[in-house]
């Protein structure tokens, strides 16, 4: 396969442009052959060997800040197209390849420095290379007293994740990555450096203390956006708890769901637990294969409450599950986990409890090979186990996947809602013959502490004709759920246009309002053209 | 990825060959016999293949690493900062979902596959090889037929000089999802 040109770009710019990028940053931080430029492909594209896969032109790795700006100043005087990547490992949501196919990656794995971690103060400082488990390690290794909320695999960074929108699995303020960051250095499309927060004043010794700063807070243009490259981020970290605790809420009516939402959000919001775990017993685990006894139930479609009720006391299992987590000295994560009880019991009568497991923190290095998932991911230990659970999952074994591209609804913290959108994907699923997980049974995630996710992982293969049903399926779960009023918080390239098409309040006026911005930020448009539907001005008619 | 690909697909019978009559090769003067020419043979132990290939390279002290799945720690508390400083040739016997976290994670230090076997049981359970690598690669596949024990032949292979003098990229060639069963395994070169 024959790597592409940047678009609009000639052969002999494009060669003036390598040139100086080599005299920038070095000849082998430069490249241009078909065997490195394929390092940067998506291990999961839904456009696997086809026209539309977005395949990089080349690749640079710079070592500075100062090798950026060079480069971005070079990139405007031969108007070549950049997407820049911290790791690139964020897999289902483009990985390390482009938006724009022919665009030139920015690797900036070179730029590993971790510049701060403050036990005290509780924040990290750190440069885009840096990785969670780089992070964790060096917190591990001097024996720091402050917790990563991390994702799940942990090889991606703490800048790129956050970028994305990523999202962990402890404390609701520290799940939200982006929300937990304070303060970031960002090299524009002019080249120039700004700092934001407290950052921009010179010699502070304040930035990761204080994010607003004064006047206008401009730290969100930097995210699922190609407004600038971000080299360097700080993070609020969450205090080394003393202790982890876990028990489980089993509820046997399927009726009842509504009320354990409602007593778990009012947990999660008092800031009482931890991410809540749902679950169903009668339903399955989502990375397990669903009980047999499932399968007559979903044989004529989505089943009656009648049948539902039926199925339940035949299978004498309970409807629906929760864990819940507690983080802190032991004397209040026992405390809250009674509490959480006592108002269970009280809300849900026929609620029964399951104490779990309780264990000081840290974990000695020696112990955390011992702890299971998803507790180990919960403690804040990066892992790529993921991947193994996932291969080892028997639903995948009759037509096994390469890859998947998921689609994550947001939706209110209700009841009602989680079923309506299951419905809608199961529905979704069978219009396009397609076997589905989704059920009565399914449970939401509670990335975010404000909402559910009702998630589906849509394969993706090396089979083009496969990938091409996969593409119409996604595109059909997302215009079902925009025309609901339900958006999805992050997506890969293939679907970022389509999904941010459903923000479409006063005629897209939202969208109008960035492309403003990008065209007076990067009037070259030489930034990540078209990531979540932001398109330099000479690039628009790329419109879906 | 694959350029300048040869797949070969083997398994007929009568293409076993007898570990002892695989190429007996002096390991201190090929490409990776060497003990500094080689960063490390990965191995997962669960599998008795892979425990097999492992016990080649230890008979002959060359550095070994077992990991049961996860490459994570392998990597991150290990490989990657030796090989940010010495970029010395990795092979393995592994399952294919560590192959493809390590060959996503080799990037970071500038390196890639350039050569993978698939050993697959079929359905029957019997056993077949595909080759993805240098052409050279594709007439040491003969020598693995369709019995147990291809881990030892495997690790004869990979340090046979003549395998390697020829570049070849075999990269991304499946996703992680891929193996048909639980028992796939496959032998990588990474450099």
């Amino acid at each position: 396969m024959a790597l592409p040109l940047p678009p609009n770009v000639s052969a002999a710019d494009f060669r003036s442009a390598l040139g100086e990028f080599t005299a920038a940053i070095g000849a082998q931080w430069v490249f241009t052959t078909e065997e490195d430029v394929m390092l940067y492909r998506d291990s999961y594209s839904i456009f696997w060997g086809e026209a539309e896969e977005r395949i990089a032109s080349a690749a640079v790795a710079p070592a500075s800040v100062e090798q950026v700006q060079q480069i971005v100043r070079i990139a405007n005087k031969y108007k070549i197209p950049l997407y820049s990547i911290s790791t690139g490992r964020n897999l289902t949501y483009g990985g390390s390849s482009p938006t724009l196919r022919g665009s030139v990656i920015v690797d900036l794995k070179r730029m590993n420095k971790i510049l701060a971690v403050d036990e005290k103060r509780h924040f990290a400082l750190v440069e885009p290379g840096v990785s969670y488990f780089d992070l964790y390690n060096y917190i591990r290794d001097n024996k720091l007293k402050v917790m990563l909320d991390i994702p799940d695999p942990g090889w991606g960074s703490p800048i790129g994740n956050s970028l994305d929108h990523g999202v962990g699995y402890t404390f609701g303020p520290f799940r939200d990555h982006f929300g937990s960051h304070c303060g970031m250095e960002v090299v524009t499309a002019e080249g120039e450096i700004i700092r934001t927060g407290n950052g921009a004043i010179p010699n502070t010794d304040a930035w990761q203390d204080y994010h607003y700063g004064a006047g206008p807070t401009v730290d969100g243009l930097f995210a699922q956006s190609n407004f600038g490259i971000v080299t360097k981020m700080g993070f609020w970290l969450m205090p080394l708890p003393e202790t982890y605790l876990n028990g489980k809420v089993l509820v046997p009516r399927y009726q009842d769901f509504q009320a354990l939402v409602e007593e778990v959000s009012y947990l999660e919001d008092s800031f009482l637990i931890g991410m809540p775990q749902f679950g169903s017993p009668a339903g399955g685990a989502l990375l397990e294969p669903p009980p047999p006894e499932l399968g007559p139930l979903m044989q004529s479609g989505w089943p009656t409450q009648d049948q539902i009720d039926t199925y339940l006391r035949t299978t004498n299992k309970a409807a629906w599950s929760v864990t819940l987590q507690f983080y802190g000295p032991e004397e209040t994560v026992r405390a809250n986990w009674s509490a959480a009880k006592r108002r269970m019991a009280k809300a849900i009568p026929s609620a029964t409890f399951q104490d779990g497991i309780f264990f000081p923190l840290p974990v000695p290095p020696e112990a955390e090979q011992n702890l299971l998932q998803p507790v180990k991911t919960a403690v804040g230990i990066p892992s790529l186990e993921i991947f193994f659970i996932t291969t080892r999952n028997p639903m995948t074994d009759a037509d096994p996947w390469d890859g998947h591209a998921d689609f994550f609804a947001f939706v209110p913290r209700t009841a009602k809602a989680v079923h309506e959108a299951s419905r809608l994907f199961y529905d979704v699923y069978r219009e396009f013959g397609l076997p589905t997980f989704h059920n009565p049974f399914f449970t939401p995630v509670n990335y975010y502490s404000r909402s559910y996710v009702v998630a589906t992982l849509v394969p993706t293969w090396r089979d083009p004709v496969k990938n091409a049903r996969s593409r119409e399926l996604f595109g059909r779960l997302v215009d079902r759920c925009g025309e609901r009023g339900w958006g999805s918080y992050r997506t890969s390239p293939a679907f970022q246009e389509r999904v941010v098409s459903k923000y479409s309040f006063n005629n897209s006026a939202l969208l109008r309002f960035q492309e403003k911005l990008k065209d007076g930020i990067d009037p070259n448009g030489i930034l990540s053209p078209g990531r979540y539907g932001i398109w330099p001005a000479n690039m628009r008619r790329n419109r879906a | 990825m694959v350029n300048r690909r040869t797949l070969l697909k083997l398994g007929s019978v009568g293409m076993a060959v007898a570990v002892a009559q695989a190429p007996a090769r002096a390991f201190g003067s090929t490409l990776l016999g060497d003990s500094t020419g080689l960063a490390r043979a990965v191995f997962d132990e669960r599998f008795a293949e892979a425990q097999a290939f492992a016990s080649v390279f230890q008979s002959r002290g060359m550095p070994t690493t077992g990991i049961r799945g996860d490459v994570a720690a392998l990597w991150y508390r290990d490989l990657k900062a030796r090989l940010l400083e010495r970029r010395l040739p990795i092979v393995g016997l592994t399952d294919r979902t560590a192959l493809f976290c390590l060959e996503e994670l080799a990037r970071d230090v500038g390196m890639k596959v350039q050569g993978r076997i698939d050993h697959t049981f079929d359905q029957g359970g019997a056993l077949t090889h595909q080759v993805t690598g240098p052409s050279a690669w594709t007439a040491a596949g003969h020598r693995l037929g369709s019995q147990q024990g291809f881990g030892r032949v495997m690790a004869s292979l990979l340090t046979d000089p003549t395998l390697h003098g020829e570049s070849f990229a075999a990269q991304k060639h499946t996703g992680p999802f891929s193996a048909v069963d639980r028992k796939q395994l496959v032998s990588w070169w990474i450099a």
